[in-house]
C-alpha cells in the first residue's frame, strides 16, 4: 500500500508538471497565433490544431489529477441520509464503479490507438499519427485512473472493515460553470 | 426505450454518488453494449475527439483570465471603482456590489470564481460596513451569476459548441439580459433598504473628486471588459483568441499591480488545469451520452409529443423553463446543459426559436439553478465566506428570486430584447 500510494504522488507530480505547462503553451501559442495575424498578416494555421491538441492532452491529465484528489463533481445528496457505516461502504461501491468504467475504457482504448495510428493529422507541418492526440492521452489517462481507483477501492474496503472515520465524499463544491 | 434506459441508469449512477463524468461513461457504456448494435469503442472515439474543437479552447484561456484577475488585486479596485460610482445610493454597498460584479462580469466567465474571488471582497467590505452578513452574502450571491451572462461567458461556449451557435453572437446577447438582471437587483436592494426590511448604514455622499482618482486607479482594469467588449463588437477576433488577449493582459496588469509573481501565475494554471479536468472531462463523457440520445430518435418523439400537446411557443418555453428550474435544484449546471441541450434542440428548431435566443435562456435559467437549495454551489461558496449556515442564506436569498425569475421572463418572452445586439453587430 506504501508502494502504490508513493507511486501515485509521482504520477501527480509529474501530472501536474505537464498539465501547468500545456495551459501556459496553450495561451502562449493563440497569443503568438493572435499577434501573427492581425500584425503581420501571417495566419498560421497549424497553431490553431497544434493548441487544440494540448487542450485535449489538458483536460485528460487534468482528470487523472481531479480523481487522485477526489475533487470530480458528484451530487452527495444521498449521504445526508445514510449513517456512517453505510458512508463508508457507499465510498466501497463508488470506487468499484469507477474502477470497472475504467477496465472497459482501457481495452477499447487500446483498440482505437491501433486504429488511429494508421491516420494523419490535417495541418501539422509534420506527419503525426491521429492516436497521438485522441485516444493515446485518453488511455493514458485512464490507465492512472486505474491505479489510483485501485488504491481507493482498497482504502474504501481497509475503512469500511475497520469502521475509520468517515470520509465525506467529494465535500469541496467543486461546480465550475 | 433506449433513451429510458439510459436516463434512469444515470439517475440511479448520479444517485449513488458517482461522479457525473464517470456516471455518463458508464451508462453509454451500458446502453450502447447491450442495445445498440455498434462496438464499444465508439465511446473511447467519441471522449477522445469529441474536444477537437477550436472554440472550446476558449474555456481554459477564459478560466485562466478569471483566476489571473481574481488574485491580481484587480478586484479591489474595480470595488473601489463602483463605490465611488453608485454608494451615494440608499443601499450603498450593496450597489456597489452589483455593479462592481456587472463590470468584472465583463472579463471573467465563470460564476464561481467571481463569487470566490470577488465575493470575498464584497462580502468583507460589507460586513465592515455594518450590513448584515447573510444579507451581504445574498447579494454577493445573486450579484455573481451575472458573471457568465455578461460575456465572456464559459457556459455559452460549451452550448454554441454543441449546437453549433456562433460564440459571439451568444456572447453579444448575453450583454443586454446581463445588465438587466444587474438592475432589477439592485432596485430589489433599494426596495428592502428603504422600506426598513433591511438594516443598513447610511451611504457615503457621492464625491466627483473621489470618482476621478478610482477611476484613473481603476482604469488599465477596466480596459480589460472595454477591450474584450470592442473584440466582440466589431468582430475583429474570435471568441478564443479575445480569451488569449483577456489571459496576457491579466497577467501584465497583475505584474504592473506587483501583485502577481511566477509562483501565483504557476498557481493560476494548475487552478486552470483542475477546472479543464473536471468540467471539460464532463464534456467529453458527455459526447458519447448525447450520440447515444441522439440516434435514440427520442428528441425527435419528445418534439412530437410537446407539439401536439400545445402548439403555443410560449407555453411550451414555460414548460421546459419549469422543468429545468427543478432540475436545476438537484443537479449541477454543466451535466444539465450537456443533457438539455441535445434532448431539447430538436423541439426548439421545430417551435422556431432561435438557438442564440434559446442559449441565453438556458443560460439565464441555469445560473438561477446555482442559487436553488438543496443543491446549489453558489450558495455553499458564499456560506462559507460568510461564515452563516445554509438556513440563513437561503432566508437572505429568497427575495431576490424576484428579480432573477423577472429576468428570466424577459428573456423567454421578449425576442428582440435578446437579439437586439446580435442582430445591429452579430450575424443572426
Amino acid at each position: 500500500m506504501k508502494f502504490l500510494s508513493s507511486t501515485i504522488r509521482s504520477i501527480e507530480r509529474v501530472e501536474q508538471a505537464l498539465g501547468i505547462f500545456l495551459v501556459l503553451a496553450i495561451v502562449a501559442m493563440v497569443g503568438v497565433q493572435v499577434v501573427s495575424r492581425y500584425f503581420f498578416n501571417q495566419p498560421m494555421a497549424w497553431v490553431e490544431e497544434l493548441s487544440t491538441y494540448c487542450f485535449i492532452w489538458t483536460v485528460f491529465v487534468g482528470a487523472s489529477i481531479a480523481l487522485k484528489q477526489d475533487r470530480h463533481i458528484a451530487i452527495t445528496a444521498l449521504e445526508l441520509c445514510l449513517s456512517d457505516a453505510q458512508k463508508r461502504w457507499l465510498k466501497v461501491l463508488i470506487w468499484i464503479s469507477v474502477l470497472a468504467f475504467l477496465l472497459i475504457m482501457i481495452p477499447h482504448g487500446y483498440k482505437v490507438m491501433q486504429v488511429e495510428a494508421r491516420s494523419n493529422s490535417v495541418s501539422l507541418p509534420v506527419d503525426i499519427p491521429r492516436m497521438w492526440f485522441y485516444s493515446l492521452p485518453l488511455t493514458l489517462a485512464c490507465i492512472s485512473m486505474l491505479i489510483t481507483s485501485i488504491a481507493g477501492v482498497y482504502q474504501s474496503l481497509v475503512n469500511a472493515f475497520n469502521g475509520m472515520t468517515p470520509v465525506l465524499i467529494n465535500s469541496k463544491p467543486d461546480n465550475l460553470i | 426505450m433506449t433513451m429510458l434506459l439510459l436516463f434512469g441508469l444515470f439517475a440511479v449512477l448520479v444517485v449513488l454518488q458517482i461522479p457525473i463524468a464517470f456516471a455518463m461513461g458508464l451508462s453509454s457504456l451500458a446502453v450502447i453494449g447491450f442495445t445498440q448494435p455498434v462496438p464499444l469503442t465508439i465511446v473511447v472515439q467519441r471522449i477522445g475527439s469529441g474536444l477537437d474543437s477550436f472554440v472550446l479552447l476558449a474555456i481554459p484561456l477564459f478560466v485562466l483570465s478569471g483566476h489571473l484577475l481574481n488574485r491580481g488585486g484587480i478586484a479591489d479596485r474595480i470595488f473601489e471603482f463602483a463605490a465611488a460610482m453608485v454608494g451615494h445610493i440608499r443601499g450603498g454597498l450593496a450597489h456597489v456590489n452589483v455593479v462592481a460584479s456587472m463590470i468584472f462580469a465583463g472579463m471573467s466567465g465563470v460564476a464561481q470564481a467571481d463569487a470566490a474571488g470577488l465575493g470575498v471582497v464584497e462580502v468583507n467590505a460589507m460586513k465592515k460596513e455594518g450590513f448584515d452578513a447573510a444579507f451581504a452574502a445574498a447579494v454577493s450571491a445573486s450579484s455573481a451569476i451575472i458573471g457568465p451572462i455578461i460575456p465572456p461567458s464559459v457556459i455559452m461556449v460549451v452550448y454554441a459548441v454543441m449546437v453549433q451557435a456562433s460564440v459571439a453572437d451568444l456572447f453579444l446577447a448575453g450583454f443586454l439580459p446581463g445588465i438587466l438582471m444587474g438592475l432589477t437587483l439592485m432596485v430589489m436592494i433599494y426596495w428592502l433598504v428603504s422600506t426598513g426590511r433591511t438594516p443598513a448604514p447610511k451611504p457615503v455622499p457621492f464625491s466627483a473628486r473621489r470618482l476621478g482618482t478610482t477611476f484613473v486607479r481603476a482604469l488599465p482594469a477596466l480596459m480589460a471588459p472595454v477591450l474584450l467588449t470592442a473584440g466582440l463588437l466589431m468582430g475583429v477576433a474570435t471568441p478564443t483568441e479575445l480569451g488569449a488577449v483577456t489571459a496576457i493582459y491579466a497577467a501584465i496588469l497583475g505584474v504592473a499591480y506587483k501583485e502577481l509573481d511566477y509562483k501565483g501565475l504557476i498557481e493560476a494554471a494548475r487552478e486552470t488545469l483542475m477546472t479543464c479536468g473536471i468540467m471539460a472531462f464532463i464534456i467529453a463523457c458527455a459526447v458519447p451520452f448525447g450520440w447515444v440520445v441522439a440516434t435514440s430518435q427520442a428528441p425527435m418523439k419528445l418534439a412530437a409529443f410537446m407539439m401536439e400537446f400545445s402548439d403555443s411557443k410560449w407555453v411550451i418555453l414555460a414548460v421546459i423553463n419549469i422543468g429545468l428550474l427543478l432540475i436545476g435544484c438537484f443537479m449541477e449546471t454543466t451535466a444539465i446543459l450537456l443533457i438539455a441541450t441535445p434532448t431539447l434542440f430538436p423541439l426548439i428548431v421545430a417551435l422556431g426559436v432561435d438557438p442564440v435566443h434559446f442559449g441565453i435562456i438556458l443560460v439565464v435559467n441555469l445560473l438561477i439553478g446555482t442559487l436553488t437549495p438543496p443543491f446549489g454551489v453558489i450558495l455553499f461558496i458564499m456560506m462559507d465566506i460568510a461564515k452563516i449556515s445554509l438556513g440563513q442564506m437561503v432566508r437572505a436569498v429568497i427575495p431576490f428570486y424576484i428579480p432573477l425569475f423577472l429576468t428570466l421572463m424577459v428573456v423567454t418572452y421578449w425576442e428582440g430584447f435578446v437579439l437586439l445586439i446580435p442582430r445591429l453587430f452579430g450575424k443572426v
